[in-house]
């Protein structure tokens, strides 16, 4: 049977081999060693207890998690429900509005992941043309400032809505049952639904017995005499709407309108677009004291002293009424007229007349007798209808000194019941002399709605945590039919809630503003109505466009007698219709003698100092000077060799101090040089000495504040003074991005007249360059080159053109730029030494007495330290400089290790993780562009209270598609490669060809005048391509022969020819 | 045997025997050090220590710490860098070039020139190193096989030649000075008594026989390694200048550069060893082997090599002129007349103007004159480093990016911590290492030894 077959392992079983048979039951045939294994003596005597073992294993299991852990912890969640419109990766731009009582513009918001990150310009604005300014576009910032107030406090301590609310209202109802006054002061409002809240208030509290709001509107930087002078010329007290674009010849008397005038940002637009040789080149006469941004954009450019101004104007006037067959009024004259202004001005009288109806005379004065001479003489021009427009008035000032003072007069008398102060910071920017504080200290209840603590919030018993605009609803009409939207872009960081909120609380209303704003447009049939759209969606487009057009403006007597209106006891403005005649005005009018005098100005980045504590702000170079983080006097730098002070600036050249006497107060201020101010003027900067809140206390922001000194007469606020001087015995290290200000004979910023440039061929002013070969030929460039050249005519060729022309020197592009490519802030010392982080830079280049004709070539004689020193009234440039993203970038042959190479694109590239730090690319940079991470600028120490990257919330700024570079690497400006990425992606989704100008880098977004155009070079109908076979185009450095791609276009200056002094 | 002119000088002064040059050489090593040496070495010690923080603070903390900025992104450290490598030079230059001239007198001085050579070189390499950003990254200068993809180093980079410059004539200096030494280290192993340093010399010593054999081989090898460095001492400082000749920066962009350059670091190499030998001499009494015969020599070759720099320095500033460029005429006229004044005229008067005292031949041989211009040399060269790389970038093609390099301590300390950590090792070396080569040196008594010669001349 099958059951009983055997099989045998081997022969041996078949056998019954007597040593198989042994083995044979046995699992292992071979004796295996266990027992003499497990008979060791030695296992016996280690002392390897199985608690040692358990000891082991566990800390072996806690050092392998351990090891697993990462630190720091990154806390990272994910949505639960993703909202719908955020796609992670991808930008959302929310319209929105910027006005902070000073500077406005409409703006489109960029969020990330519900993040606001960057703030670019709304071209949907009539107004603002998507026009945005340094201040602007670095407002993103202090939304993540954790000093700002995070909720309600009194007196002091924190507290919470309720308990204030219910204090507060409880004051309001007692002031309406007792007859009180509930006094406003603010800065000028231009929201429409904000100033009828205010009514409605005036509305609730006025009763029987007497009780009134009143509200009283005041600006820092004052338009009052403006508006009063408009009152007496046209009895309309407005600020009329400007319109530089229209023209032909501009002169400003000591007005700084393209970055600190009434609406800068839409003069920059207007001004930029008449800057043109090809299609419109407008002549800008300047006459001023310090020199200012727009003084060193002019043509034409007379330094006058501040008491002059009227002087000047009375002189312009009569200029103009001589051409105009008019007669003159008196017989002004201008003392120690060291830089021919009195012929410069009969120059522009002449350029006037001859563009009449194309001219604008515009006045920086405070006075309103030299605003009515101004107005005269714009009269005889024919400006009004064309280049200014009375009618369409700007509804940016409207503050009145006169209805404060009038306040101040009410405070001290007992008749302010409450006093509310909104968005304001009177304690500071009024001067001393009007007595405010000291009036508030008699008030009961002082209430501040405000964003941050200020000297004014110090002196309050209630502070409303007003939040941040971004965080905020409003509505604003800042000039003419134009109505724009403000939506918030973040939900509340803090505790805080907006002005209007409070007061409809306090009111007892049930609204919030949102649906107050929602039903003020719903009812209103003001609006533009558009018959095919509900007005759900009506409101929706509006929100989304971010403006709309109001069909009857708003009338402009309402809005600007909207004060006087409340102001029942004002007895100051009931004076004020006085007419003044012309001759009367300018009898006013005389010179200041020869005695020294001061002039306050206002800063491109600091402004009136609301923003102050913004260190993206304070690290902007201000255009002029070039000086960051500092506060100081200028003067003109003959002045200051006269008085023994140091003109020069660097890590080791410490500038002299003085001591600025000005009526009853004093300033200490380090001097900083500046040629082509007035000889014998003093200029201080207001915006400075602003009050912050440290963890010690309150303290001043960087310097002195100016607004406190300030004069007052005739109840106008004066920003000039008579004054003197003492040279302390100190010294003061100042930081400038600059310490080099002449370009020494050479072809940097090309520069030309308009009269060459318009008789004569490029050749003449633009020359070509050419290198002599080894033989002594001139060879084009191209011929002499040694390397091989990229396929740059393949793909895409990104490249900028830069208009030297329009470039105002504002700063607007730096800003972007810090903001879009998250360039850390470094601070003062570290730009002493200069190390500035900016990826973009606006060199300014005074011109000097010993410059030569020609530019570039050594066959002249030079004297080379002559021609490092500045004229004394010298003409300016600007010159914004990045990285050129060279063809044959020298920077890219000398990397060892390849971290910077040419991509396909013709952008220069650098690759951060392969930098090793040997900084030999920034040595061949002819331009000096890159940037070396000298520190972690995140972790050091040094930079904990500057850089916003340092601090947790304000990292949430950062640009999530830039990364943040490390120590020891080397960065520069990439052309925004990120953007021309995220357009490339939505070209390709589209299904298209990449439109041009769809896509732009930060600082061409950025630029109020365009004057940073970017595109394909590649692309033959970009607008780029054709700027650089321009004329006027010419290469940075281009005989190096590094071909960049970015192109310059000539600076052409409009200046007085000897054809002109004739005709 | 060979024969030497009774009027050529004796290189070996004094009525020594073969067994009186042994003892003389191997009497610091074996002896105990006097107290002037615990000074010197105490004080070298602690610069040297001061310098090592700042370099861990600069790696801790950010080049920022430097004074350097965005116009000047090299300075001291790369002036530092050209000067040691500079001084590096003379040891090779003396130990193989004039071997293969058969130029005897290099005999007394080739061993502590060579180790100077090493010392500095070690030095020089230091800079690159803590000059980068991420100095921890400093391995990618290599091209080495990775993990990066096709990710390579730039073979166009001058930075990249250096790497390979420095590293092979650090490697074949080495190697030389190391050949050198074994049978001297014989020599010292035979006489030691206690059991540590014959241990140690004996290792030191690869077990030398000292047999006929061996020293033919020895002296093969030592042939073949001077035919070996003899281009490396003209290559590695070609390659240096090449660091700046081959930029677009006016004042560096100069074909002049590598002969320039190789001129100068034979200049200041000379000085370096003239310095320290004439201490070593003092300190050591050795003043019968290294005499003032050797000192004139050297002084020969340091007015010779100074005359060519001296050329050079007016050459550039005619070409600058000559060229026509405007930047290039600005950026001389600037090294002569800018801010940098004072750096340039330190740089002429120590390196063209006082060297040439040693035309008078009663200054070439005075030891002490010697000394004190030996000085003013390695002042001079520092100074044409500093003033080739940081005057021409302070004021380049840009005014607007003009600016000036102020030195932080840190910058200071780390030069002086240099100067530390070689005298560290240069006082460790004449304690521990024979200082001549002794055996070599006895080949040449009877031919140039002061009493043979005076035998002959009897005969």
């Amino acid at each position: 049977m099958s059951n009983n077959k055997l099989y045998w392992r081997g022969t041996e079983e078949l056998e019954k081999d007597p040593s198989f048979v042994k083995s044979a039951a046995k699992e292992f045939s071979e004796e295996l060693p266990i027992e003499q294994f497990l008979g060791k003596k030695e296992l016996d005597s280690t002392n390897t207890s199985r608690r040692d073992f358990l000891k082991f294993m566990g800390f072996g299991i806690t050092a392998a998690t351990l090891a697993a852990c990462e630190t720091p912890v990154i806390k990272s969640l994910p949505y639960v429900v993703k909202p719908n419109e955020v796609m992670p990766g991808i930008a959302n731009y929310y319209a929105s509005t910027y006005f902070d009582g000073y500077d406005y513009a409409s703006i489109l918001v960029k969020t990330r992941e519900g993040r606001p990150i960057h703030i670019e310009g709304n071209k949907n604005s009539k107004v603002t043309q998507g026009g945005v300014s340094a201040r602007v576009n670095s407002s993103i910032l202090p939304l993540y400032n954790t000093k700002r107030f995070q909720g309600p406090l009194k007196d002091g301590a924190a507290s919470t809505w309720a308990s204030i609310d219910s204090e507060i209202r409880s004051q309001f109802e007692a002031i309406k049952l007792s007859g009180g006054n509930i006094s406003i002061l603010s800065s000028t409002i231009i929201s429409p639904s904000s100033i009828a809240i205010i009514e409605e208030m005036n509305a609730w509290i006025s009763g029987e017995e007497g009780a009134s709001v009143t509200h009283v509107t005041f600006d820092p930087v004052s338009s009052a005499g403006l508006i009063e002078a408009n009152k007496r010329t046209f009895g309309k007290a407005v600020v009329p709407t400007y319109h530089f674009e229209k023209a032909n010849t501009v002169v400003s008397l000591g007005s700084d309108f393209l970055v600190n005038g009434v609406n800068s940002i839409a003069f920059a637009k207007g001004y930029g677009k008449m800057r043109n040789p090809e299609s419109g080149m407008s002549r800008h006469y300047q006459f001023e004291t310090i020199l200012s941004t727009t003084g060193s954009n002019a043509d034409v450019r007379g330094a006058i002293k501040p008491s002059e101004q009227g002087v000047a104007a009375l002189m312009l006037h009569n200029e103009v009424a001589k051409l105009a067959g008019g007669s003159a009024i008196g017989s002004p004259s201008i003392s120690n007229d060291d830089n021919a202004v009195v012929s410069k001005i009969a120059q522009a009288a002449k350029d006037l007349w001859k563009s009449k109806g194309k001219s604008i005379v515009v006045s920086g004065s405070n006075d309103p007798n030299v605003q009515q001479i101004v107005n005269a003489t714009n009269q005889m021009l024919g400006s009004y209808g064309n280049t200014i427009d009375i009618a369409v008035p700007t509804y940016l000032r409207k503050g009145s000194e006169l209805s404060v003072a009038n306040l101040i007069e009410n405070m001290n008398n007992g008749q302010v019941s409450a006093l509310l102060i909104v968005d304001a910071d009177p304690v500071y920017s009024l001067p001393m002399s009007m007595g405010f504080e000291a009036a508030a200290a008699k008030v009961k209840t002082k209430i501040a709605l405000a964003e941050k603590a200020n000297s004014t919030t110090a002196v309050c018993n209630y502070i409303c945590a007003t939040g941040h605009f971004l965080e905020n609803w409003n509505d604003a009409n800042a000039a003419g039919n134009e109505i724009t939207f403000t939506q918030p872009v973040i939900n509340k960081i803090y505790n805080t809630r907006q002005w209007q909120d409070s007061f409809l609380t306090w009111m007892g209303s049930d609204a919030n503003y949102y649906n107050y704003l929602n039903k003020a447009w719903n009812s209103s049939s003001s609006i533009e109505e558009d018959p095919n759209m509900v007005f759900t969606s009506r409101w929706n487009k509006y929100i989304h466009d971010g403006v709309g057009v109001i069909v009857t403006p708003m009338p402009s007597s309402d809005l600007a007698s909207e004060q006087v209106a409340i102001e029942s006891d004002s007895e100051a403005m009931a004076e004020m219709p006085a007419v003044v005649s012309l001759t009367e005005a300018a009898s006013t009018i005389k010179s200041g003698g020869d005695g020294m005098e001061v002039d306050f100005y206002l800063k491109a980045a600091i402004g009136i100092g609301n923003d102050a504590d913004n260190p993206w702000l304070q690290e902007l170079p201000d255009p002029v000077t070039k000086v960051v983080w500092d506060h100081y006097a200028t003067m003109n730098p003959v002045d200051m060799t006269e008085a023994g002070l140091n003109t020069m600036m660097g890590e080791q050249q410490r500038s002299g101090m003085i001591r600025v006497n000005v009526g009853e107060g004093a300033m200490e201020l380090p001097v900083v040089a500046m040629p082509g101010q007035k000889r014998g003027t003093v200029g201080v900067a207001l915006g400075y000495g602003k009050a912050k809140v440290t963890e010690e206390g309150v303290e001043r922001i960087i310097g002195k504040n100016a607004f406190a000194v300030l004069p007052v007469s005739g109840g106008y606020i004066q920003y000039s003074a008579p004054c003197t001087f003492d040279k302390l015995e100190m010294r003061y290290n100042i930081a400038s991005t600059q310490t080099s200000h002449t370009m020494m004979g050479r072809k940097i910023l090309n520069e030309t007249t308009f009269g060459e440039f318009e008789s004569n061929g490029k050749d003449h002013w633009n020359p070509e360059i050419t290198v002599a070969d080894a033989y002594g030929k001139q060879q084009a460039l191209d011929k002499l080159d040694l390397w091989n050249d990229h396929a740059i005519d393949l793909g895409h060729r990104w490249g900028l053109s830069i208009d030297l022309n329009t470039c105002i020197g504002c700063g607007s592009c730096v800003t972007a730029c810090h903001s879009e490519n998250n360039v850390p802030v470094v601070g003062k010392d570290e730009v002493n030494r200069m190390r500035t982080m900016s990826w973009i830079r606006i060199d300014r280049y005074y011109s000097s007495d010993a410059d030569p004709e020609i530019h570039g070539g050594i066959d002249q004689n030079k004297d080379y330290a002559a021609m490092e020193v500045p004229s004394e009234y010298p003409e300016v440039g600007f010159m914004p400089v990045m990285c050129q993203h060279c063809n044959h970038a020298p920077c890219e042959t000398v990397c060892p290790v390849a971290a910077t190479t040419h991509s396909d694109e013709g952008y220069n590239q650098m690759t951060y993780n392969r930098c090793i730090g040997t900084r030999y690319c920034a040595n061949n940079c002819p331009y000096k562009v890159r940037r070396f991470n000298w520190f972690n600028y995140v972790g050091d120490r040094k930079f904990t209270n500057l850089n916003p990257a340092s601090d947790d919330l304000a990292r949430m700024v950062l640009n999530p598609d830039v990364v943040v570079r490390s120590r020891g690497v080397m960065e520069k400006c990439s052309l925004c490669v990120q953007r021309v990425q995220a357009g490339k992606l939505n070209a390709k989704k589209a299904g298209e060809p990449i439109k041009d100008g769809s896509i732009q880098t930060a600082c061409s977004a950025s630029c109020p005048t365009n004057a940073i155009i970017f595109g394909d070079i590649n692309d033959k109908k970009s607008k780029v391509r054709s700027d650089a076979k321009n004329d006027r185009a010419y290469h940075l450095l281009e005989e190096v022969g590094v071909k960049p791609n970015v192109w310059y276009q000539t600076k052409v200056r409009n200046s007085i020819e000897t054809a002109d002094q004739t005709a | 045997m060979q024969k030497e002119s009774a009027i050529r000088e004796p290189l070996i002064l004094g009525d020594k025997t073969y067994h009186q040059i042994t003892e003389d050489v191997c009497a610091p090593v074996e002896g105990k050090a006097n107290k002037y040496w615990y000074i010197v070495f105490s004080i070298a010690v602690i610069v040297a220590l001061w310098g090592v923080g700042c370099i861990l603070y600069t790696i801790g903390r950010g080049i920022g710490t430097w004074g350097l900025n965005t116009t000047v992104d090299w300075a001291w450290d790369i002036t530092n860098f050209v000067w040691w490598v500079g001084i590096g030079h003379a040891g090779t230059l003396i130990s193989a070039v004039l071997l293969l001239f058969r130029q005897k007198w290099r005999m007394a001085i080739n061993r502590s020139a060579e180790a100077m050579t090493i010392f500095a070189v070690m030095m020089a390499a230091l800079f690159p190193g803590i000059h980068m950003g991420r100095i921890w990254m400093a391995y990618w200068v290599f091209p080495l096989p990775n993990t990066f993809g096709s990710l390579w180093v730039n073979f166009n980079s001058p930075l990249l030649w250096d790497v390979f410059a420095i590293s092979t004539y650090f490697s074949v200096s080495l190697v030389f000075w190391y050949i050198g030494l074994i049978p001297d280290f014989a020599t010292i192993r035979d006489r030691a008594i206690k059991p540590v340093s014959k241990m140690a010399y004996s290792v030191l010593s690869f077990g030398w026989t000292g047999n006929a054999k061996a020293w033919i081989r020895f002296e093969e090898v030592s042939l073949v390694l001077a035919g070996l460095a003899t281009p490396l001492v003209f290559s590695v400082h070609s390659i240096v200048s090449m660091d700046f000749a081959t930029s677009v920066i006016p004042g560096w962009h100069t074909t002049i550069f590598p002969p320039y350059f190789v001129a100068g670091a034979i200049f200041s190499g000379f000085a370096m060893v003239q310095t320290l030998l004439l201490i070593a001499r003092k300190a050591l009494s050795l003043e019968s082997y290294i005499t003032v015969k050797h000192g004139e020599y050297m002084n020969i070759v340091i007015v010779i090599t100074g005359s060519i720099v001296g050329v050079a320095y007016l050459s550039e500033l005619f070409i600058s002129w000559y060229s026509g460029v405007e930047y290039e005429a600005y950026a001389f006229l600037n090294r002569a007349t800018g801010p940098y004044w004072w750096a340039y005229w330190s740089m002429m008067t120590c390196n063209v103007i006082t060297p040439q005292l040693f035309w008078f031949k009663k200054v070439r041989r005075s030891l002490m004159a010697s000394f004190i211009l030996s000085i003013f040399v390695n002042i001079g060269m520092w100074f044409e480093r500093f003033v080739i790389i940081v005057t021409s970038l302070h004021r380049d093609y840009i005014p607007s990016n003009w600016g000036m390099f102020h030195p932080t301590f840190v910058d200071i300390g780390i030069f002086l911590g240099t100067i530390g950590i070689f005298f560290t090792l240069f006082l460790l070396y004449s304690r521990f290492f024979p200082v001549l080569a002794l055996n070599e040196l006895k080949s040449i008594l009877k031919s140039s030894g002061d009493n043979y010669k005076k035998q002959h001349h009897n005969e």
